[in-house]
């Protein structure tokens, strides 16, 4: 039972971590980033690949796949949503050019890795085996889990503390009323994708680690679950998206405990669904009053 | 009022081609017979003056890209390799399904009215079969499955075979191989039920199971999207299992597998045909160890021709083989010996001899494949030992 | 048909048909994406009721399982719609995506679907079937378009608060948009079911959500063709490249994906774009004055048509209006002014539906306050208004905007339409009448054919005020109508709004501009911290000292904020 709650929350990280990058963007910007999958994939990918070139320790890979990731992100920025600001159809258009740039994305992926799965070189990263108290941990697990909490701890520094921060609120609150008070709302939406994008890398790269390989549609598969965190946790509040994904995770492990696991697909959505329909505003999201 | 009476045409006119669009018609299935398509000479010695056209699809983007692409590549090998004997010479045309049923079966079309191919390889997945081989079958063009493994596909037609050993035969190879090389008495079922490859062969493994009074002491199932798998893994742990049997894609098998490992599930892992790749092995590492599998072709059998096949396909494609490709290229030789039986490409030939092929000496070893359309081969049984697969 | 493209043409009519399915809900606003679920819905349940046999021997059973699965989809919309629909944007899509992975689990797990090894069923439809379906949708779309309804989904997805306002019912037109597209869905399943023979609940996943979602944007939601011209793409591009000569593999995802952003980024309104220069101006119809005339009478002038009291409203700690006492009588011009801040547009927004007060009570043209239902029973009632920030429909032209207007006192024409009925074509006949005759009066009529953005500040707020004018209003509230305009203007305005006072519509306006309001009213109410101050003779109101000190307190806060 207790091993069951460790594994509920194991998963859960991994569900937060792809979901922070998304929720950023989500929170800030009100968009959809539908290409978040697929910068997620690319950052496994790419991830491999400097492994496995030059085997540098993870320390140093997960910053360089970052800062890959935010290049892809400000690309993303510049040809899918830009465009598009001030657009009446502004929001149905980005979604379907998000979609587009991540199409994009995939086939350029197949080009340059095949179609094949791809994984970590022979002794990258060790795995062990740790027992707490009766509890069974690997370390890729705990590196996940403290992964993920260092990066909220540190992106909720930066959105808190930050100038940078300050700014992002302030264009969340209100764009316009922000370029009003001197805030270059151009260069915030495109450093809160570069942010998001970093980070989705860095998710999809260790989310390889983990499973042991990586497919074009690892970000894919994570995708689904990774709406049902945002509006869970509630709009771009980045705690809610790591509560979220831990309760998410402790809720199918607990399925699959009790009840049969085939049902365990039906979980995530239903809480999703039910908490849209009880709390539209999320589990931890503040309602924003309507302006007439 | 003149609107009126036309619209009150209009109306009619509608309902009109309607009902007519609505009726159910029987098109007979005209196959017209081409005498150049036809030579002289039988077997080794047929000569015949046209190009013979193969039709192929295959899913070469999106999700079942890592199985297509492989038997692309094998089939276009073993067409090179027939056209350098000479007599017979075939044109391959290959398809992409996109991995959709719309594409697959617009494929099909495409390849039987418009390129009028003599035999069609393909498609990669069951799934896109069903529905792909009810056409080939009503239009009288014989379809020759490399992989489609499901329950059901032969039953489709007259016109419908398979080189592909199916699921249950490999399974039934498998655990009773299994069972006498590690005594199982009870086992873990893991399987992936939201895939139809896979939920089928869990159907197949607990009725081999039963049949081998082997007890299921667990079972779970998971979806192919699945990134952990500890939940269900754990419950495995909980009891005291010989053996797990895991029924998964490619894709979450190696993450189960190794999740499994670093849990500490130490009981051998058994699986079916989706284990059978050398690209498995690499990203399991040590993990893969024991991993017993059973499926219709392996890298160490000494079957006839093996060796060069792997050898001819590394050197053309710079990466090793799979049981996509080597299926893929025997399916190539299987139509080859059925066109040349009776020196003949017409379609009714090739599904006349394609029926009765006995023992033919391949890569995957002697195979047969009767009239009904199911295939005959002995499945190989294999364990991962240091990194490589070993025949049982 | 063309030999050996069956299938490529009745999968271009497949996609259609799923697109129509966007369709339906983008033209209202919405972003439902739940369509593989009721898709799915459609297809499985009409599986158990289709027959095996061809009906009375020759016509295909699909004619059965066509409605089935429309009614199965429209069900399941409705059922789903009930909860769903409070939400709105991104929350709506990711409701309705989880809904779908419901009942994609659902059917993997239920014995009866076959589970994840699928369903088999003869195929039964034919390329000329799936296009006469799309025919059908066609038309249907063709003639929504310029119908009442039609019109409804539009204000609705450009505005919801303005389109309530005026007299669109906004939640039974978002139900509408989402039980259409429910059984379209529905519709698609089964369509597909039956063309293909099998299906999995894999079939029915999010990436066919996608694919529907990126066909109907792709083509343009704007236009009823949008969905055969995103359909054509998508299918074109792969096939115009295998043409070429363009190998199979990453190259085809990589050029399609390309294409896509292109047109997206290129073409805002998606393909239909190409076709919108093709469309002619409106001419401007002689003046129809018999239109007019079926108008109902404006009541009698005097007699009482608003009475609110002790009304209050509070946000949370914030008293914004408090202990009005107000009654409007007909005919008579009753200006409201205040400082910044005084709880003027609160109280006009309780007076027409959009808030609810939280204390006090009161009567607009018969309907209580804080009645449910919302703005629209009040437009119907004959209330009309504009907003202090214009809250025109953008993607209409001036014209359809005031033919919006005219919601409130038509009837609806959808389905006369459909039929070609010549009251139908006498009612929208009408209404155009009534728009025109009010972009007149504004004196907009030069300018219909244009957009919203296109005109000046000064020609927006007319547009608005002609809007409302289409409503043939007893009450009309103007918030702040001057606001913006020059002094010439907001002299035009002036007379304009005399002239509607002559016709016997009753006006009630905020305004700042204190020359106007003197010019114009009747009557002057003076609101300051949520409370009335003053009210009466405009004239002497103005020189009431609290009003002045009010102002000049206000005035004195300002100029130090403004410092």
């Amino acid at each position: 039972m207790l091993q069951q709650l460790a594994n509920g929350v194991f998963a859960g990280s991994i569900y937060a971590l792809f979901a922070i990058g998304f929720t950023l963007v989500f929170g800030i910007l009100r968009h959809l980033n539908l290409a978040h999958a697929a910068i997620f994939t690319a950052g496994a990918f790419v991830g491999i690949e400097i492994a496995t070139r030059t085997g540098i320790p993870i320390w140093i890979l997960f910053p360089i796949v970052a800062a890959i990731g935010a290049l892809a992100g400000l690309l993303l920025e510049r040809t899918a949503f830009r465009p598009l600001a001030g657009r009446d159809d502004e929001h149905f258009a980005g979604l379907i050019s998000s979609v587009a740039f991540g199409g994009v994305l995939i086939a350029l992926i197949q080009a340059r890795y095949g179609t094949e799965p791809k994984s970590f070189p022979r002794e990258y990263f060790p795995n062990q085996l740790f027992q707490f108290a009766g509890i069974r941990v690997t370390l890729t697990q705990l590196v996940t889990l403290g992964l993920a909490l260092a990066l909220m701890l540190g992106l909720a520094w930066l959105v808190s503390a930050s100038s940078l921060g300050r700014a992002m609120r302030a264009v969340a609150e209100n764009p316009t009323a922000a370029r009003v008070v001197g805030v270059n709302v151009d260069r915030i939406t495109a450093g809160t994708y570069a942010l998001s994008s970093g980070l989705g890398t860095v998710a999809g790269a260790l989310l390889a680690l983990n499973l042991g390989q990586t497919e074009r549609s690892l970000g894919a598969s994570v995708e689904l679950v990774g709406f049902a965190v945002i509006i869970l946790g509630g709009l771009g509040s980045l705690w809610g998206a790591m509560a979220a994904g831990v309760i998410l995770g402790l809720a199918e492990a607990l399925t699959i405990h009790y009840f049969d696991s085939t049902w365990k697909g039906l979980v995530a959505f239903a809480l999703l669904f039910a908490v849209l329909v009880l709390r539209p505003r999320g589990l931890f999201g503040h309602l924003k009053v309507r302006e007439v | 009022m003149r609107l009126k009476t036309s619209s009150g045409a209009a109306v009619i006119a509608a309902a009109a081609l309607l009902a007519s669009a609505a009726c159910v018609s029987e098109e007979p299935s005209s196959n017209t017979t081409d005498s150049a398509l036809s030579g002289s000479g039988t077997g080794a010695d047929c000569v015949i003056d046209e190009t013979v056209k193969i039709g192929a699809v295959f899913s070469l983007t999106e999700g079942a890209a890592f199985a297509g692409l492989y038997q692309q590549e094998g089939l276009t090998l073993a067409i090179e390799q027939l056209n350098a004997v000479g007599g017979v010479q075939y044109e391959l045309i290959v398809e992409d399904d996109k991995t959709t049923v719309e594409d697959s079966v617009a494929a099909f079309e495409k390849l039987i009215d418009r390129d009028e191919v003599s035999v069609i390889v393909g498609p990669t997945l069951s799934g896109m079969a069903f529905t792909t081989y009810t056409d080939a079958q009503s239009a009288g063009v014989p379809a020759l499955g490399v992989s489609t493994t499901a329950e059901g596909i032969p039953e489709i037609g007259d016109y419908i075979f398979r080189a592909s050993v199916p699921e249950e035969v490999a399974l039934a190879a498998s655990i009773p191989a299994a069972k006498e090389a590690l005594g199982l008495e009870k086992v873990a079922v893991l399987y992936d039920s939201a895939d139809e490859f896979t939920a089928s062969a869990f159907n197949t493994i607990t009725d081999v199971l039963n049949d081998e009074g082997i007890e299921i002491v667990v079972e779970e199932s998971f979806e192919t999207t699945d990134t952990d798998f500890s939940a269900q893994l754990n419950k495995v742990l909980g009891t005291e299992v010989d053996a797990v049997i895991l029924s998964a894609l490619p894709g979450a098998t190696v993450p189960l597998v190794k999740q499994a490992r670093d849990l500490g599930v130490e009981a051998p892992i058994v699986g079916g045909n989706a284990f059978n790749s050398p690209v498995l092995v690499g990203a399991l590492e040590d993990a893969s160890e024991g991993l017993i599998v059973g499926g219709a072709w392996s890298a160490a059998a000494e079957t006839t021709g093996n060796a060069e096949f792997i050898a001819a396909y590394n050197e053309a494609y710079e990466r090793a083989p799979d049981q996509f490709a080597a299926q893929a290229y025997t399916a190539g030789f299987l139509i080859d010996q059925a066109v040349r039986s009776d020196c003949d490409a017409n379609r009714e030939a090739i599904k006349d001899n394609l029926g009765q092929i006995l023992e033919f000496d391949s890569i995957l070893g002697p195979i047969s494949i009767d009239e009904s359309g199911e295939v005959t081969q002995e499945p190989f049984v294999q364990i991962v030992e240091n990194g490589a697969f070993t025949l049982l | 048909m063309l030999a050996g493209y069956d299938t490529l043409i009745t999968n271009i009519a497949l996609a259609v048909i799923l697109a129509y399915s966007f369709h339906v809900v983008l033209m209202a606003g919405q972003l439902n994406l739940g369509q593989a679920g009721f898709a799915s819905l459609g297809a499985y349940i009409s599986s158990l009721v289709v027959p095996a046999e061809p009906l009375f021997g020759s016509l295909s059973p699909v004619l059965i399982g066509i409605p089935v699965g429309a009614a199965v989809g429209a069900g399941a919309a409705f059922l789903v719609g009930l909860p769903v629909l409070r939400l709105r944007g991104v929350f709506l899509a990711i409701g309705t995506i989880a809904f779908g992975e419901m009942v994609r689990v659902f059917m993997n797990n239920a014995e009866w679907t076959g589970g994840a090894i699928g369903l088999r069923v003869e195929k039964w439809v034919t390329v000329d079937l799936a296009w006469i379906v799309v025919a059908v949708l066609a038309y249907l779309f063709w003639r929504l378009g310029p119908s009442r309804i039609g019109r409804a989904f539009a204000a609705v997805r450009e505005d919801e608060l303005a389109a309530g306002s005026m007299g669109v019912d906004v939640v039974r037109t978002r139900m509408t948009s989402f039980v259409a597209s429910g059984a379209i869905a529905g519709v698609y399943g089964v369509m597909f079911l039956y063309f293909f023979g099998r299906i999995t609940p894999t079939t029915f996943d999010f990436s066919l959500t996608l694919g529907g979602l990126v066909t109907a944007v792709l083509g343009g939601y704007l236009v009823f063709f949008g969905p055969v011209l995103g359909a054509g793409f998508l299918t074109a591009v792969p096939e115009i490249q295998k043409a070429l000569g363009v190998e199979a593999g990453w190259i085809h995802p990589f050029i399609t994906g390309l294409l896509l952003l292109a047109v997206i980024l290129f073409l805002p309104g998606g393909l239909s774009t190409l076709f919108a220069r093709m469309r002619r101006v409106p001419a401007a119809p002689d003046p129809d004055l018999g239109a007019l005339d079926g108008l109902p009478p404006l009541p009698d002038r005097g007699t009482p048509i608003a009475r609110v009291r002790g009304l209050g409203k509070s946000y949370g700690a914030v008293q914004a209006v408090r202990e009005v006492d107000l009654e409007i009588r007909s005919g008579e011009v009753l200006g409201v002014i205040g400082p910044n801040g005084a709880g003027k547009t609160t109280l006009v927004n309780m007076i027409s539906g959009l808030e609810t007060p939280t204390a006090g009570e009161g009567e607009i043209l018969g309907v209580a306050l804080g009645s449910p239902g919302g703005a629209h029973r009040f437009a119907q009632a004959g209330l009309s208004r504009t907003f202090q920030h214009s809250k025109l429909f953008d993607r209409l032209t001036a014209l359809d905007n005031v033919l919006v207007g005219t919601h409130a006192i038509s009837r609806s024409t959808y389905l006369r339409r459909l039929f070609w009925m010549p009251s139908a074509r006498r009612d929208e006949r009408r209404a155009r009448a009534l728009a025109w005759a009010q972009l007149r009066r504004v004196g907009l009529a030069e300018r219909a054919h244009l957009r919203p953005s296109a005109l000046s500040y000064g020609d927006q707020r007319r547009l608005e005020i002609a809007r409302a004018l289409a409503a043939h209003p007893t009450l009309l509230i103007l918030d702040e109508p001057a606001a913006g305009m020059n002094h010439v203007e907001a002299g035009e305005l002036a007379a304009l709004i005399r002239g509607l006072a002559e016709d016997g519509i009753t006006v009630l306006f905020i305004e700042h501009n204190v020359k106007m309001v003197l010019d114009t009213c009747t009557r002057l109410v003076v609101l300051n911290f949520g409370e009335v101050i003053a009210s009466g003779e405009p004239h002497r109101v103005a020189a009431d000292p609290k009003v002045v000190e009010a102002y000049l307190g206000a005035e004195e806060e300002e100029s130090e904020h403004v410092r």
